[in-house]
């Protein structure tokens, strides 16, 4: 902790309000009733549309909380979904007499293509991008609107039959609330048991492509489909919005709309699916309440973002559980996401596991790596010459060099983070050249970073249990219905016990020391039972006694899997590799084992910087 | 030919709107690595504003200028020296896309809700600077506030670039925005740096506002809409040249103006950003965004 | 062998006193009561193991982290948190992980180190400072339009070394400036640290293996767990076998 000590952390927002007190199913249902119950309270007054039109925003935002808040998917398109949703219902009830409760599960299906096909080709674009190419979408879409007759242009659509018709005019409202309601609760339960399956931890990886290739996680289709379920919600709260107002205009469409949602999403709480819920409620209360609110909403709505930005980005939700913390013997403070992993005591430290690929064999006798020919140019620059070398299997292979010799770009081609600009890599035997880093990770090879990349907000034990997810085919449909979380930390606990750190399961990655850090890592890409282990740098800024102890963990893994190790510590790598490899300027210049490299003169004069005299004989080291 | 002239002359007036409000943004984000969202409710402030005290209270038109930018250079200061102190200094911002998106805009909600406030939901503008009707060159038309603003555009984007690369001092803004420690180590004071610009850029867009009012004329939330389409043309520019962010909010006007020109008048400006997220989606490269954003 | 050695560099004027430094994270304690003094011209390891405070000590002292204890500069107590007003009395912290400024050139990053004395790009240029530290690494010479950010780690570190040059230092504190380098490499810096410090410039060396800090140090600070607890003069390396 030189330069960045780790700060004591009240609540890390890693979870939501749904893992402390129950789980999403518990959740779901005190969302429903206590929804119910306002609706049912309030007789269909003037309060009780409020609330209503509270609720048809929370659908959005609850997916907003998915999309935005857990996944950092900064898409701003939830406003046009929204208007689509509620356009659509409008047109197919006054237009083509479809009852509402039909209209809407089309609608919002629809909708999920529209999102599908948009989602297609905007998700593929850096988060910056995506965030200002979806900024620009309802300019368009509401001049269209405006300028459409059939679309109803400024006046927009009125008359369209609600959601569950009632007797009369308030009858209607509370039925139609009663309905909208069951239908958050429903989206509650179905974001809950995403966020707490498998997928959960996908999520939460995927804005880092880096971290998410080198985990076998395919970020394209988890980004597709996150935005889908955020246009599908906001398509669904959009259509509940046409079935209880019984009237849409242009306005849905509006920035404006976007921004509210953004301030009701944040003020809830944008980690949290019932802070989401709270947060959209609550603003529409306070600008349907006291006129001076409602007058002065921009104003009042700019403090609260401004205030909870400032001084808990959690928002409402993360201010609730930090109070609730404080009342001595409630809600226990835990670190980790979602529901108490279990933690195993006799946890398995044995061996690390076979692969988890399936159905690729290894062919028989195959050398673990090989690389043929390999080049890389970063512009005029060659950083990675034609290296050819073979590894034949299990041991500790080191590679070394000055710095900006291309050791790192030489890990980063064979872990697939860079592409080939020529050349060849064959992992057992199969050529993986033309692989992403994800169909690498999930055929065997796993590799730590130069500056660790662990995901924040989640627990060391979810850090490492990311890695041992089966479900990168599963859907998030599927994640609905099954998790496997529980399975998952398990295999975690047990990576994390094998390189001696299973005390720093449940710490928050900002808090661990380098040592520790490291060590999750580290666990993390043995815990998917590699066959090939790509370290970076793992002895950088660790002291004597760790190296010590990072030695000792080295010589055990290489006697189970293929390891190879980019270090700078001559010592630590002439005394454990079986065979070292040396590049300088992007080339190969020796190869051999750890007395041959002590002996060889370019070694000396080149990393060394010694003419006379031996560093490694230097009794100090 | 004419048609042709007057297109370009029209989009250059538009794309001068654009590139000014993206040198703002440009300048700001590359001190302080944030996006000004607010930079648009500055220049709505300076129009409204000054037709406020002019038109109801009956000031004299410089001294209302004067006060008008004086109260700019007042609300960005206290914003910069309350909020942003706080979220930067005290280091309570969000790493990364949050911040940049966020702090401002509940900034720009909160200008807006005291616009509409102060000064109603009417269209005005502030009175010409240069008043008359439009100039006519042999067919040729060009509104005089166009000639105006474009002139503002050119001189600012110009003087900033040159400052930027030239300058010891502009090297300086540079490096805060590349790595605020470093600036420190080096006896930047990034802080100040940050709060000058900030008040600078919001002052350069209520002058904007001024000059500019009278193209299109403002309303209490004019000024999203102008931050926004100041985004779109900084982000071509990487958001991090000012000379770039004239260039790129120029040559959108002027696509915004052919595209309406001799495409479809109704949907020109659908079209255009139509076109704009397409650049941003397939070639996001073009944009030459900065690390910190991607 | 280690040996006391009462070295000339010993009495002179004090460049830095520090006393009673401390440094807190929140509720964490990186650095406890430290305290040290570095006399004019005279080289200090700060060494200890990792995660001990010795960056925490060099961040405190050139004003980045908010610190308690007294921090004196050439007799005059430096107010805390203002690290302008350190670089301005030529106390300069070529700090670790280097903080350059990777979209700008070389060139650029090292005549920003000026702005510690002026604000003219001309007179920066053409200063000797910039000049002196640029003929102290002649590897840059080729490179100084290229992005400080492109270059190689070894390379960034000079770069470093050259905009701390750059700002007229009176007192270098340089942290782990091996961090992350080849063999090769940490030799070179190292022999250039020695120019420095025969050139008359005070060094603190915040250094985390001992062996190669006592190379060139007349005092060594030794830190645990955030408290000072050894401070001692041994023979440097460079006197012991050079024999001067």
């Amino acid at each position: 902790m030189t330069s960045s000590p780790p700060r004591p952390r009240r609540w890390s927002p890693s979870a939501d309000l749904l893992g402390r007190a129950a789980g999403p199913t518990g959740t779901a249902i005190w969302v429903t009733s206590l929804a119910i119950l306002a609706v049912v309270a309030l007789q269909g007054g003037y309060y009780g549309s409020v609330l209503v039109l509270g609720i048809a925003y929370a659908i959005v935002t609850v997916g907003m909380a998915v999309q935005i808040g857990y996944s950092h998917q900064l898409a701003f398109s939830q406003s046009v979904f929204m208007g689509m949703g509620a356009y659509g219902v409008a047109i197919l009830d006054t237009r083509y007499g479809w009852p509402v409760p039909l209209a809407l599960p089309v609608v919002v299906l629809g909708s999920g293509l529209v999102g599908a096909a948009v989602g297609s080709v905007v998700t593929r674009a850096p988060g910056l991008a995506l965030a200002l190419a979806t900024v620009l979408f309802p300019i368009p879409v509401t001049t269209y609107v405006t300028y459409s007759d059939y679309l109803g242009s400024y006046t927009g659509i009125g008359g369209i039959a609600p959601l569950w018709a009632g007797d009369s005019a308030s009858d209607s409202l509370i039925r139609s609330g009663i309905a909208s309601a069951l239908l958050l609760g429903l989206c509650v339960f179905a974001c809950g048991r995403i966020l707490r399956s498998g997928i959960g931890l996908e999520l939460a990886v995927s804005s880092d492509e880096r971290s998410a290739g080198a985990l076998g996680i395919r970020t394209s289709r988890r980004k597709l489909e996150l935005f889908v379920l955020g246009s599908m919600l906001a398509a669904l709260g959009g259509a509940v919005f046409a079935g209880t107002q019984t009237v849409v205009s242009s306005d849905i469409f509006s920035q404006v709309s976007e921004l509210t949602l953004l301030v009701m999403l944040f003020v809830g709480g944008c980690r949290s699916l019932v802070g989401a819920v709270v947060g959209a409620i609550g603003i529409e209360y306070l600008a349907g309440s006291a006129t001076f609110v409602n007058t002065h909403l921009l104003i009042i709505e700019g403090v609260l973002l401004t205030v909870v930005l400032l001084f808990e980005p959690g928002g409402l939700a993360a201010i609730v559980v930090n109070a609730v913390r404080r009342v001595p013997g409630s809600v226990p403070a835990r670190v980790d996401h979602g529901p108490p992993a279990p933690v195993p005591r006799a946890a398995p430290a044995g061996p690390v596991r076979p692969g988890r690929a399936e159905g690729i064999a290894p062919a028989a006798d195959a050398p673990a790596l090989v690389c043929r020919g390999v080049s890389k140019r970063f512009g005029g620059l060659v950083a990675v010459d034609e290296v050819s070398l073979e590894i034949p299997g299990r041991g500790l292979y080191g590679i070394c060099g000055p710095n900006g010799a291309g050791k790192s770009t030489l890990l980063e081609l064979i872990s697939g983070g860079l592409r080939l600009d020529a050349g060849q890599v064959l992992v057992e035997g199969r050529d993986v050249s033309r692989w992403s880093a994800a169909e690498r990770a999930q055929h065997g090879v796993a590799r730590t970073f130069q500056t660790v990349r662990l995901i924040p907000h989640l627990s060391a034990l979810d850090n490492v249990a990311i890695a041992c997810l089966r479900s990168h085919r599963t859907s998030m449909i599927e994640a609905v219905v099954r998790s496997e979380l529980e399975e998952a930390r398990e295999r975690a606990y047990a990576a994390l016990a094998r390189v001696g750190s299973a005390h720093l399961a449940a710490v928050d990655p900002g808090r661990l020391t380098l040592e520790g850090q490291r060590m999750v890592e580290m666990a993390r890409a043995i815990a998917a039972g590699p066959r090939l282990l790509l370290l970076d740098e793992p002895a950088s800024g660790l002291s004597g006694d760790q190296r010590g102890r990072l030695r000792e963990l080295l010589l055990s893994l290489g006697a189970e899997v293929t390891v190879v190790v980019v270090e700078h510590d001559l010592e630590l790598l002439a005394t454990i590799a079986g065979q070292l490899f040396v590049l300088i300027n992007g080339r190969l210049r020796f190869q051999g084992d750890g007395d041959g490299f002590r002996r060889s003169d370019l070694v000396r004069s080149e990393l060394m910087g010694l003419v006379e005299g031996s560093y490694a004989a230097d009794p100090s080291r | 030919m004419t048609e042709f002239g007057n297109l370009v002359l029209s989009g250059l007036t538009s794309g001068a709107i654009y590139a000014v409000l993206a040198v703002c943004l440009a300048l700001w984000f590359r001190v302080a690595n944030m996006l000004n969202l607010a930079a648009g409710d500055f220049a709505m402030i300076g129009a409204l504003g000054v037709d406020l005290l002019v038109r109801v209270h009956g000031w004299n038109l410089g001294l209302s200028i004067l006060a008008i930018l004086v109260v700019i250079a007042l609300v960005a200061f206290a914003y910069d020296f309350v909020v942003l102190r706080i979220a930067v200094d005290w280091g309570r911002a969000q790493e990364g896309i949050v911040a940049i998106f966020f702090f401002t805009f509940a900034l720009s909600f909160v200008l807006e809700g005291i616009a509409q406030q102060v000064f109603g939901t009417v269209v005005h503008a502030a009175p010409a600077l240069w008043p008359g009707n439009a100039l006519d060159f042999h067919g040729l038309h060009v509104q005089r506030a166009g000639v105006l603003v474009i002139g503002f555009a050119l001189v600012v984007g110009v003087g900033l670039a040159l400052c930027l690369r030239f300058t010891l001092v502009g090297k300086a803004m540079a490096a805060c925005g590349e790595n605020p420690i470093g600036a420190r180590i080096v006896g930047i004071d990034s802080r100040r740096f940050r709060r000058a610009i900030f008040v600078l850029t919001a002052v350069l867009a209520g002058v904007f506002g001024i000059l500019g009012s009278p193209i299109t004329g403002f309303v209490y939330n004019s000024g999203a809409g102008l931050g926004l389409s100041g985004v779109v043309a900084a982000a071509f520019a990487g958001f991090t040249r000012p000379g770039r962010a004239v260039a790129a909010g120029l040559s959108i006007g002027l696509l915004e103006s052919f595209l309406s020109g001799y495409v479809n008048t109704a949907y020109g400006e659908t079209l255009l950003y139509g076109v704009l997220a397409a650049v941003m989606l397939f070639r996001p490269q073009l944009m030459g965004l900065p690390e910190v954003a991607r | 062998m280690v040996r006391f050695q009462e070295t000339s560099s010993g009495e002179g004027p004090v460049a830095l006193a520090v006393s009673e430094l401390s440094v807190t994270y929140g509720d964490f304690v990186a650095v406890e009561r430290a305290s040290f003094r570095v006399t004019e011209g005279e080289c200090v390891a700060i060494v200890g193991p990792n995660g001990n405070g010795k960056s925490s000590i060099a961040m405190a002292v050139a004003g980045l982290a908010n610190r308690r204890g007294v921090v004196e500069l050439f007799g005059e107590v430096a107010p805390a948190n203002d690290p302008m007003w350190m670089v301005s009395r030529g106390l300069v912290l070529i700090p670790e992980r280097r903080q350059l400024f990777p979209n700008l050139s070389v060139l650029d990053n090292i005549t920003l180190g000026c702005y510690a004395w002026t604000r003219s790009l001309r007179s920066a240029l053409r200063s000797e400072a910039v000049s002196e530290a640029l003929e102290f690494f002649p590897q840059l010479g080729p490179r100084l339009r290229q992005k400080a950010g492109t270059l190689s780690g070894g390379e960034q570190q000079m770069v470093a070394l050259a905009r701390g040059m750059a700002s007229r230092p009176r007192v270098l504190v340089i942290d782990e400036p091996c961090l992350g380098l080849a063999e090769a490499v940490s030799r070179r810096l190292y022999q250039v640290l020695a120019a420095m410090n025969r050139q008359g410039r005070t060094i603190v060396l915040v250094e985390e293996n001992p062996v190669r800090a006592l190379e060139l140090s007349h005092q060594v600070v030794r830190v645990q767990n955030g408290v000072t607890v050894e401070v001692s003069r041994p023979a440097r390396a460079a006197d012991r076998s050079g024999g001067a």
